[in-house]
């Protein structure tokens, strides 16, 4: 069985260590203005050579991605960013715009062409694999669609701008649009604020009544979020993906957290595992099912890839996750023989038996349970309140400032 | 006498400021992000002082149609 890469998204130093950690095969993340996260976006250019570094000693793939539209006044940016890009090694540029594939054609950048491009069918792929390496199809294929196109690869042995065959990468968990993969114009037109410039407004998480102008009555449609659309979750029939021969599996959640892309990262890794090895079984199914929606998900569906009838709505607004994080404290020093942090807790309490996240750089997201809380007069107890200082016990390694999150039901 | 106080690193470059009031903002095609013209750097806002009055309407649209918000005008 060939290797599944697993690419997982950053938006964040935290969120890197946790796609590390969790044994992503590859990251993305955007940078500066131009990319679908541009309001969230907190990495620059200079941050390009940072990452990379990190990521060549941890032996994983880093990919860019720039796939906004493009206007005049951002091509000396483009050029920029990816001449920035080719100096540290970046392995491969997500885009969409003709002139970002273009340049990076030039500087003999691979490209990955953008979903927002919506490759649907073979001869468009033809057509793209002259200038890219990586194809990221349509997420509304259904799984026939995508084998077809893969096996017409194999059959025709299509190849890429590198000369070498090209590959298939799609979503395998993650929030989906409305719209056909991010080409709205909802956020534009109400709020000036435009979802492919990166700034989209999500009008289509919220509630809607429909007005009746005549008699002036309003209806409420059936207590469903008509456009909000659950999140894609494929790892109960990962098994099938992977069979299509697809290549790459990705993660959407730029704007997500570091515990999520952690746990995310994670299942999928375990589940591609259980499938090279042939012990992907119902029982570890459902583990993963629970641990998923442990962290952010508007409710889970198959996306479009087993060809349902259009549209499963999410019954709520905002997340529908079982588990939620609260900021307690953070680490204030850390004794690395006896594996001992101290940590001042700056709001609500900690008590002994929690749940706790200690998420920061270099460490990623790690989880631990709270066995024993050493107070400030070296006593043994069972809680500490805001304002304390108290040591506790960890099997990792921590660093000074890291954050300290207690997980509660939601 | 208005100031205008605008946070440009939050700035997505989208063109909007510059379409509705071009006497004030330029595109910058060094980062593609807007420019206030004139203005002052000071903490991270960009700042422009002593703007007349008559142009209260007509940087009210700038603040209005700012998608990220990052444009605030002060009527002294």
């Amino acid at each position: 069985m060939k290797k599944i890469e697993l690419l997982s998204p950053i938006n964040n130093y935290e969120s890197l260590y946790a796609a590390i950690e969790s044994g992503a095969n590859s990251i993305y993340f955007g940078v500066e203005q131009l990319n679908m996260r541009a309001v969230n976006s907190n990495l620059k250019i200079k941050d390009i050579r940072k990452i990379s570094n990190i990521c060549k000693k941890k032996k994983i793939k880093k990919y860019l991605t720039l796939n906004t539209i493009i206007y005049d006044h951002d091509i000396l940016l483009v050029k920029r960013i990816l001449k920035t890009c080719k100096k540290y090694d970046i392995d491969g540029i997500i885009a969409m715009d003709n002139f970002v594939i273009n340049y990076s054609n030039k500087l003999n950048l691979p490209i990955h062409i953008s979903t927002q491009l919506n490759i649907t069918n073979i001869e468009s792929l033809k057509f793209y694999s002259k200038y890219s390496d990586v194809i990221v199809l349509s997420r509304e294929l259904n799984l026939n669609q995508i084998k077809n196109i893969c096996s017409l690869i194999k059959k025709n042995n299509i190849k890429g701008f590198s000369k070498k065959k090209i590959k298939i990468e799609i979503f395998c968990h993650g929030s989906l649009c409305m719209a056909v993969s991010g080409k709205c114009y909802l956020s534009l037109h109400t709020y000036n604020s435009s979802a492919n410039r990166g700034a989209c407004k999500q009008n289509c998480r919220r509630e809607y009544l429909v007005k009746d102008y005549k008699s002036n009555l309003s209806y409420k449609i059936s207590n469903e979020y008509i456009m909000s659309s659950k999140d894609l979750c494929t790892i109960n029939f990962l098994d099938k993906i992977i069979d299509t021969g697809i290549n790459i599996l990705k993660i959407e959640g730029r704007g997500k957290s570091p515990e999520y892309v952690s746990v995310i990262t994670k299942c999928y890794k375990e589940a591609i595992e259980s499938i090279v090895n042939k012990s992907y079984t119902q029982e570890k199914i459902n583990d993963w099912i629970y641990k998923l929606s442990c962290v952010y998900n508007r409710g889970f569906w198959s996306g479009y890839y087993l060809g349902q009838r259009i549209g499963e709505w999410t019954q709520n607004s905002g997340s529908l996750s079982l588990k939620k994080k609260i900021y307690i404290g953070k680490v204030i020093k850390f004794y690395n023989k006896i594996k001992v942090m101290i940590m001042l807790i700056q709001s609500y309490n900690l008590e002994i038996f929690d749940n706790i996240y200690i998420i920061g750089n270099k460490i990623g997201v790690k989880e631990t349970k709270v066995k024993k809380i050493i107070n400030k007069k070296k006593k043994e107890v069972s809680e500490v309140k805001k304002g304390e200082i108290c040591s506790i016990k960890v099997e990792f390694k921590v660093y000074t400032n890291n954050k300290i999150y207690k997980i509660i039901n939601n | 006498m208005i100031t205008i106080i605008y946070k440009r690193d939050k700035c997505i470059g989208c063109n909007s400021c510059v379409l509705v009031c071009p006497l004030f903002f330029s595109m910058s095609k060094i980062d593609g992000k807007s420019v206030l013209l004139k203005s002052k750097l000071k903490k991270n806002n960009y700042i422009l002082k002593n703007i007349d009055n008559v142009f209260t309407r007509y940087l009210s649209k700038a603040t209005k149609i700012c998608p990220v918000k990052i444009i605030k005008i002060i009527i002294h």
